[in-house]
């Protein structure tokens, strides 16, 4: 097996140009990896040992195990597929001896993975994203594709403008050295007794997203789903917490979707604390359908009053286009409260406004 | 490829173990059998074969962290365990400076209380401390390096390693430019095991530099044959209803709380089997109608209460 060989000879190229395809963070550097392991004699003696040293190398969680074992079965064992020497060398000898799959397992009856029933909600999304935004000829070739990079913020994105969200302060345990501070009281006192120690920066911010679910928000669920996930799991926050609500506040929040577990305004607004809470709001403000709602607005407005006076660092993200919330409730409640569409640069605007920076330069 | 000093290439069988009460000559714990699966062996040698790190995932006791060891044993190399805490910090691994020590015998010895001190101060190598990556980049021979639950720290320290791990170096800022402590190279590759329990996700950057392994839960013939490699007392009749009464319980748990749920591992098996083989004769038929010491196996009120009555209402049904 030469590295050198041409394109056809390479081996195992189809199944990784289809995991690649199918979203799995695969490179030039983890299919030399591959070569290299089937050189040292690593997973050549039948098919499963090339589809565990395959799992090893390129996947890295249990969610892009079904991915992989999805396609594995298609490039692999399904015998018309396979094309170049090597794959047909190690299909036939798996043949020969026991398929490893059953042979009634054709890639139909392969239980759908989690991943391709994500796709499947997220194709909506990215249907009703597209028909906000400009028609993008890429948005529709690459569908069922590259599953991340349609959306208008990809995880990683998020994750990256999550961590910018942060209020550093010193808490907890003292176990730093403080240098400055341990030289002023060697000054002071002539010789060093003790360093002097302080505890480590934290991050202090506290999180409170507040998201609109069912009605016209369906088409953004995945794109909610994903906005809670990357603050629960990917940023640093001091602490994130999730709340629904239907529309616009009013009575209650939810911490479930399916809104079971109330916890009244009041409660939910008593909790805040001025200097360290902030408040992202991810709702459509009623741009999604459009028209103009004058009860909508007034409730709007009253909870962002109340919002406002616990505290400081509120930001509101609109999944629909700045264009179209131009004559709707959300055009208005964009005077009250800093709004942002969700795209890179909203996201992070928004995540700005927490910080707070910009709000000036936002509401003018 | 990670070779030992007389250039042999390392292979992991998994077959090599410790005699039963056999001690580990540093830390003076007793080291365990360990019973790795086909593929996890496949694993270990990959992750050799080609100088990356293996993380390892699994659910919480399905034995990642005692992995490290086992390898270190087989191929009588030198282990090194790095157990990260949340305030963990990338350097300290490779290692930490003691400035206040320093400091210290510099003011002594401006004290003229202790003369010895003064040439110390003067030495800023003196004040190095390795920590577990910096021995195993030192060492001359490849050394196994277990990084224990790295999802503990904060998110940055995965990637704050990436360099370490990738071009195995790294530089002692504190120490003077001509010093032989400076620059840092590995003299041998180590082979490094991560543990995470997926309470955070890790950079993809990190995550691409590695090879992964997802360690499965036991099957029921491994099970008896980690017991039986354990405890060498115990009839294998009491095993196997033991395990059974395990599996049963696990079973349980794992229909009312679905894959994510903590479910009873094979560390609380271990307690439980040490337990039950110290009881009466009676222990049989006791151990089908009643779930006996449940405190050892389940964790918390709820499951107390869930598992550990129920038994107990259907006597003989």
């Amino acid at each position: 097996m030469k590295i050198e060989s041409p394109q056809e000879e390479l081996p195992l190229l189809e199944l990784f140009t289809q995991l690649r395809e199918a979203g799995l963070p695969l490179g030039i550097d983890e299919y030399r990896l591959v070569l290299t392991a089937l050189q040292e004699g690593f997973g050549t003696t039948d098919q499963k040992a090339l589809a565990e040293l395959c799992l090893t190398l390129w996947v890295k969680s249990q969610d892009e195990e079904h991915l992989f074992n999805y396609h594995f079965q298609q490039v692999m064992i399904a015998p018309h597929r396979v094309t170049n020497s090597v794959t047909k060398k190690e299909a036939v000898k798996s043949e020969d001896n026991s398929s490893p799959e059953p042979p009634n397992k054709t890639p139909a009856t392969v239980p759908v993975s989690s991943e391709l029933m994500e796709v499947q909600d997220e194709m909506q999304v990215a249907e009703a994203v597209q028909i906000t935004t400009q028609i993008n000829e890429e948005i529709t070739v690459n569908r069922f594709t590259q599953t991340d990079e349609y959306f208008p913020v990809t995880r990683r994105q998020m994750k990256q403008s999550w961590r910018h969200l942060r209020r550093f302060v010193r808490q907890g345990s003292p176990i730093e050295l403080d240098i400055e501070a341990t030289i002023d009281q060697v000054v002071r006192q002539g010789v060093l007794l003790e360093p002097v120690m302080i505890p480590s920066r934290v991050n202090r911010t506290e999180l409170l997203l507040l998201i609109d679910h069912k009605g016209s928000m369906v088409p953004f669920h995945a794109l909610s789903q994903r906005l809670a996930e990357t603050a629960l799991r990917g940023g640093r926050l001091g602490k994130a917490s999730i709340y629904y609500f239907h529309n616009c506040p009013t009575k209650y929040l939810y911490h479930d979707q399916t809104r079971q577990k109330a916890e009244p305004v009041t409660d939910f607004l008593a909790q805040l604390r001025p200097e360290r809470s902030t408040v992202l709001i991810f709702s459509d403000g009623g741009a999604a359908r459009g028209g103009f709602s004058l009860e909508r607005l007034e409730l709007s407005q009253k909870f962002l009053d109340q919002l406002k006076q616990r505290s400081r660092y509120i930001a509101w993200l609109n999944p629909m286009a700045t264009e179209r919330w131009f004559g709707t409730t959300a055009g208005e409640i964009a005077r009250l409260v800093p709004m942002f569409e969700v795209s890179r640069q909203g996201f992070d605007s928004a995540i700005d406004v927490l910080r707070g920076r910009g709000i000036n330069a936002q509401l003018r | 490829m990670v070779r030992t000093l007389d250039g042999k290439r390392l292979k992991y069988i998994g077959k090599v173990q410790p005699q039963p009460g056999e001690q580990d000559p540093e830390t003076g714990q007793i080291l365990y059998p360990y019973l790795p699966s086909e593929k996890l062996v496949e694993a270990v040698n990959l992750a050799i074969a080609l100088e990356r790190p293996l993380l390892l995932k699994g659910e919480p006791g399905c034995g990642k962290t005692k992995l490290a060891r086992a390898v270190a044993y087989e191929l009588g190399l030198p282990y090194e365990a790095w157990y990260i805490k949340s305030t963990s910090r990338a350097r300290d691994g490779l290692y930490t400076y003691d400035a206040v020590g320093r400091l210290r015998d510099a003011q002594l010895a401006a004290s003229k209380i202790d003369e010895e001190a003064a040439v110390k101060a003067k030495n800023a190598d003196a004040y190095v401390e390795w920590g577990p990556l910096g021995r195993a980049f030192r060492d001359e021979q490849p050394t196994v390096v277990l990084i224990d639950e790295i999802d503990k720290a904060d998110i940055d320290f995965p990637n704050d390693l990436l360099l370490e791990l990738d071009e195995q170096r790294f530089e002692v800022t504190e120490v003077k430019q001509n010093s032989l402590l400076k620059k840092i190279q590995a003299k041998a590759t180590p082979i490094v095991f991560i543990t995470s329990n997926d309470e955070k996700d890790l950079p993809d950057a990190f995550l691409r530099r590695c090879l992964f392994h997802y360690v499965k839960f036991p099957e029921r013939q491994q099970l008896i044959e980690i017991v039986k490699t354990r405890f060498t007392v115990s009839p294998l009749e009491l095993v196997d209803a033991i395990i059974d009464r395990f599996l049963e319980l696990r079973e349980e748990m794992r229909r009312d709380k679905g894959e994510a749920g903590k479910k009873v591992s094979t560390s609380e098996l271990m307690d439980w089997v040490r337990i039950l083989s110290h009881q009466d004769d009676e222990i049989l038929s006791k151990l089908k109608t009643e779930l006996l010491y449940p405190g050892v196996l389940l964790k918390s009120w709820d499951d107390y209460r869930r598992y550990g009555e129920q038994m107990r209402t259907q006597p003989e049904a």
